[in-house]
């Protein structure tokens, strides 16, 4: 597990981020989306390398959800909305809950 | 059924005349629940697909079969199986739609706001990657007539396609967690239904969705794994990229 050096800055703590961040994209899991084709959105759409990629579909998948993205209201509005576009089950809320 | 394989720049897979009528059935019920109109092919020179740059590498006309049965003449809609998946298409009120374009927020004036902004939007999309998948079981090519093809441009509108057609499926078959999932395709080891026996009839039509189901799961996985392996060869040479499953990137509002 120590191949994805990325990942902790990809979801670091909501305290440190609610600061410059004030909203983040989170993905739900669901029973019917392959874990590929997630892999495939996460890697595609965020740019994130693969281990990374892995590492937050699993997360999405063992914890039933994981914040995939952090920034303005309007970036996650498109995030979400990509994520929806993909089949993705994805929300946005306030960063820190 | 073969699975999705890479070919220069398109993906191939194999499917006979039911699996194919079977499948556009399906993605064209599912762009109804979405709003469209039920999809039909146009006309006998051209479909109504949209097409990109790279459209005419697919399906080369002399390897395709001189008279597809099924072309012009609809595959027969699936609800007169008696199965209740076609249901109002209101967006709101039935849960697989719901599913296709879910609340983006838990707080409700927001979502409300979320969906007047994106809602037509992400429907014309995905009904239009609905259509492109739809076009490419509708014209198949390669020396048995049986190679469905879907470009490299095309893939990630397909894909997506895939995963709606499958969202929808879920719904219907009452797949709600990750052990129904895992038991809907041991549904398939058990031996087949009798149709006369009581239930029997119901049973057979659980066992047909559970078997295309399974078959689209197939076909997504094969079609994404290609796409990844192609994706991860770019990367070398290329930076991160965002595109959207319909190559758009654009956003409504």
């Amino acid at each position: 597990m120590s191949t994805a050096p990325h990942l902790d800055e990809v979801v670091a703590s909501d305290e440190q981020a609610a600061v410059d961040d004030p909203w983040v994209t989170v993905v739900w899991n669901d029973p019917i989306n392959l874990m590929t084709y997630v892999t495939y959105v996460f890697e595609t759409y965020f740019g994130h390398p693969r281990t990374v990629a892995e590492q937050l579909m699993r997360r999405v998948h063992h914890e039933g959800r994981a914040v995939v993205s952090r920034g303005t209201l309007e970036a996650m509005e498109i995030d979400v909305q990509a994520m929806h576009g993909f089949g993705l089950w994805a929300t946005l809320q306030r960063s820190g809950r | 059924m073969r699975g999705f394989v890479a070919r220069q720049e398109e993906f191939v897979a194999r499917l006979d005349a039911e699996e194919r009528a079977v499948l556009a059935g399906i993605a064209s019920e599912v762009a109804v629940l979405l709003g469209a109109q039920p999809f039909r092919t146009a006309g006998r020179l051209r479909a109504t697909a949209p097409r990109n740059e790279k459209g005419s590498a697919k399906g080369d006309a002399v390897g395709a079969p001189a008279g597809d049965a099924g072309e012009g003449e609809e595959p027969p809609p699936l609800h007169v199986l008696g199965f209740a998946w076609q249901r109002p298409v209101e967006a709101p009120t039935d849960p697989a739609v719901r599913r296709l374009l879910p609340d983006a927020s838990e707080d409700p004036e927001q979502a409300a706001e979320f969906r007047r902004l994106t809602d037509a939007d992400l429907r014309a999309r995905k009904i239009a990657g609905l259509r492109t998948w739809w076009h490419a079981l509708r014209t198949p090519g390669g020396r048995y007539g049986d190679a469905v093809a879907v470009t490299v441009a095309e893939a990630p509108a397909v894909a997506a396609a895939m995963t709606d057609v499958r969202l929808v499926l879920a719904d219907r078959l009452g797949i709600r967690t990750d052990e129904d999932g895992e038991r809907v395709y041991a549904e398939l080891q058990a031996p087949e239904p009798d149709p006369d026996a009581p239930g029997g009839e119901a049973a057979s039509v659980r066992r047909a969705f559970v078997g295309v189901y399974a078959m689209l799961s197939e076909l997504q996985e094969t079609l994404v794994g290609a796409m990844l392996t192609r994706a991860r060869g770019r990367d070398a040479t290329h930076g991160p990229h965002r595109p959207g499953p319909g190559g758009t990137g654009g956003r409504a509002g």
